[in-house]
């Protein structure tokens, strides 16, 4: 749920890593500050923020992305799911499986390029004989279905889908 | 896909920046990715274990618990995989659920260098899959009973690995598997090697090195197209399928136990002998997969016993049912012997002399006279 938090927040690979890595190390060094009274993940999740930061101080930009008000929204989402039954990550979000699953295998490739492959819609249409654009819009349509599955099996509420 | 939305609509940008983050980490994060990251955080922590201390500690039991133990890489492993798969459950919980602990003792298979003994034998008697059988008289029902709720701890034959023993004869009881029995897996990562004395003081070496098998056996004639690793091995009369689903990486088998499996409770189960406790989990497979095509591939029980301390699987049952069905099931142990690292070569081809097939004996053959 912590790289989740992260990636939200961070879009490239290697930075991702780095803040996940400074996160844990400073938990680890400032687990003793933590207070049992109160839930772990959120506290964690304060220090990747923190982190986050960090990491836009140092490149100079700030994005639009990381505002203060997309992180709090993205905070209690992250609750939203981490109380769903399950003990792992994996298991509350299982309903991603099925989700994908009944994808047409079209769009499970185009998913591949883009999350696995980590291809941008310029070379995914290289690959595929698409256009650019309608790499663009089929990943957003395929995104928009995935949302309003999750939605369905109660991952997320109805804000998601909009 | 990288589109940001508008500030004025926060929700809508958090909600598609999580679906994107949800959906980057479940294509990318294959087992090995994981590791590596925690490994990654491991070095890091060792480079520099100081931690910031207050007098508060003891407010936390689960915590002070952990800080008991001696600091390294265990107890930073520990912290990182608790983290990864829910900290926050086990920090409230002191007790994690069974499917926490499952899934690190899993995880822990891909760590470092393992070495596992293979053991065959025949089922004993009372195994779970005779339970739907309506014909069973009242001694066989108490032993059922017996054997399946008192959770027999395996002694300390499960924690020989530790001390690292000299192997002993085992009591052969299979009638098809003797090669089978006694050979050895190596583990790293998700490179393995199962090592089988065939004879001569011949070794057959099959391996995976993590997406290709191969093994050390030349075949009676030349290489054809498409002929695949198996069929290029000696008889050893052990179904393929048990060797297909052992050297596959164990690790990544077991990874999809709940899609098909029922996974007990874990338990802590105490040694008779003052040895440890182990934490016992059984799977048996789920009544709709039993009667596929498949049936013999696949295990229909495996129990697992996980070291508490170091979260490793230190025994590995699995129960395979036969293709036919007046000869039982076949049970394949895998015993964890040692931790130790194993020397450079292990898992390359080229360590293993070339297998060659056995030559016919001098005297003709039926054929030929």
């Amino acid at each position: 749920m912590l790289l989740v938090f992260i990636r939200a927040l961070v879009r490239d690979s290697a930075a991702v890593e780095d803040v996940h890595q400074e996160t844990l190390v400073t938990a680890w060094k400032t687990l003793d500050r933590f207070d049992r009274e109160r839930p772990f993940a959120p506290w964690l999740r304060g220090i990747a923020r923190n982190h986050v930061f960090a990491h836009y101080r140092r490149t100079r930009r700030l994005p639009v992305h990381c505002e203060e008000t997309v992180i709090n929204h993205l905070d209690a989402r992250l609750d939203q799911i981490g109380r769903r039954s399950g003990d792992t990550w994996e298991e509350k979000l299982e309903a991603l499986d099925d989700c994908l699953a009944s994808l047409p295998e079209p769009n499970r490739t185009l998913l591949d390029l883009h999350y696995r492959e980590e291809m941008d819609t310029e070379r995914i249409a290289a690959r595929t004989d698409l256009r650019r654009e309608t790499v663009k819009k089929r990943l957003q349509r395929i995104r928009s279905s995935l949302a309003e599955c999750l939605q369905r099996k109660g991952v997320f509420d109805q804000a998601i889908a909009d | 896909m990288n589109h940001h939305p508008s500030q004025s609509d926060p929700e809508s940008a958090g909600d598609d920046q999580l679906l994107d983050a949800i959906l980057r980490g479940h294509l990318q994060d294959s087992l090995t990715v994981k590791n590596d990251r925690i490994d990654r955080v491991m070095t890091a922590i060792d480079r520099d274990p100081d931690r910031e201390t207050v007098e508060t500690v003891d407010r936390m039991p689960a915590i002070a618990l952990w800080r008991q133990r001696p600091l390294g890489r265990a107890l930073a492993a520990g912290f990182l995989l608790a983290t990864i798969t829910g900290l926050a459950l086990i920090v409230a919980r002191p007790l994690p659920a069974h499917a926490t602990v499952l899934q690190r003792a899993i995880e822990r298979l891909t760590d470092g260098d393992l070495t596992y003994l293979v053991s065959v034998s025949t089922p004993p008697d009372g195994f779970v899959q005779n339970e739907g059988e309506g014909n069973r008289n009242q001694i066989d029902d108490r032993r059922l009973v017996r054997r399946n709720q008192g959770h027999q701890h395996p002694g300390r034959q499960a924690l020989a690995w530790r001390l690292r023993p000299e192997g002993s004869q085992r009591d052969f009881r299979g009638r098809n598997l003797q090669r089978l029995d006694g050979a050895i897996l190596h583990t790293r990562g998700d490179r393995s090697v199962l090592l089988i004395d065939v004879r001569d003081d011949q070794v057959l070496a099959r391996g995976f090195d993590g997406s290709e098998y191969w093994n050390n056996f030349q075949a009676q004639e030349p290489a054809r197209f498409g002929r695949k690793t198996d069929q290029a091995e000696p008889r050893l009369h052990a179904p393929k399928n048990y060797l297909r689903f052992i050297t596959r990486d164990l690790a990544e088998q077991l990874q999809g136990l709940e899609r098909r499996y029922d996974l007990s409770e874990p338990i802590l189960v105490e040694d008779a002998d003052g040895g440890p406790p182990l934490i016992r989990h059984e799977a048996v497979r789920r009544t709709k997969s039993r009667g596929s095509a498949e049936n013999s591939k696949i295990p229909a029980r495996i129990e697992l016993w996980t070291d508490p301390e170091t979260e490793r699987i230190v025994l590995c049952r699995l129960d395979f049912p036969s293709d036919q069905k007046d000869q039982g099931v076949t049970s394949i142990e895998f015993r964890l012997e040692s931790t130790s690292s194993l020397p450079a070569g292990v898992f390359d081809p080229e360590t293993y002399p070339t297998v060659k097939p056995r030559r016919r004996p001098a005297t003709p053959s039926r054929q030929s006279r």
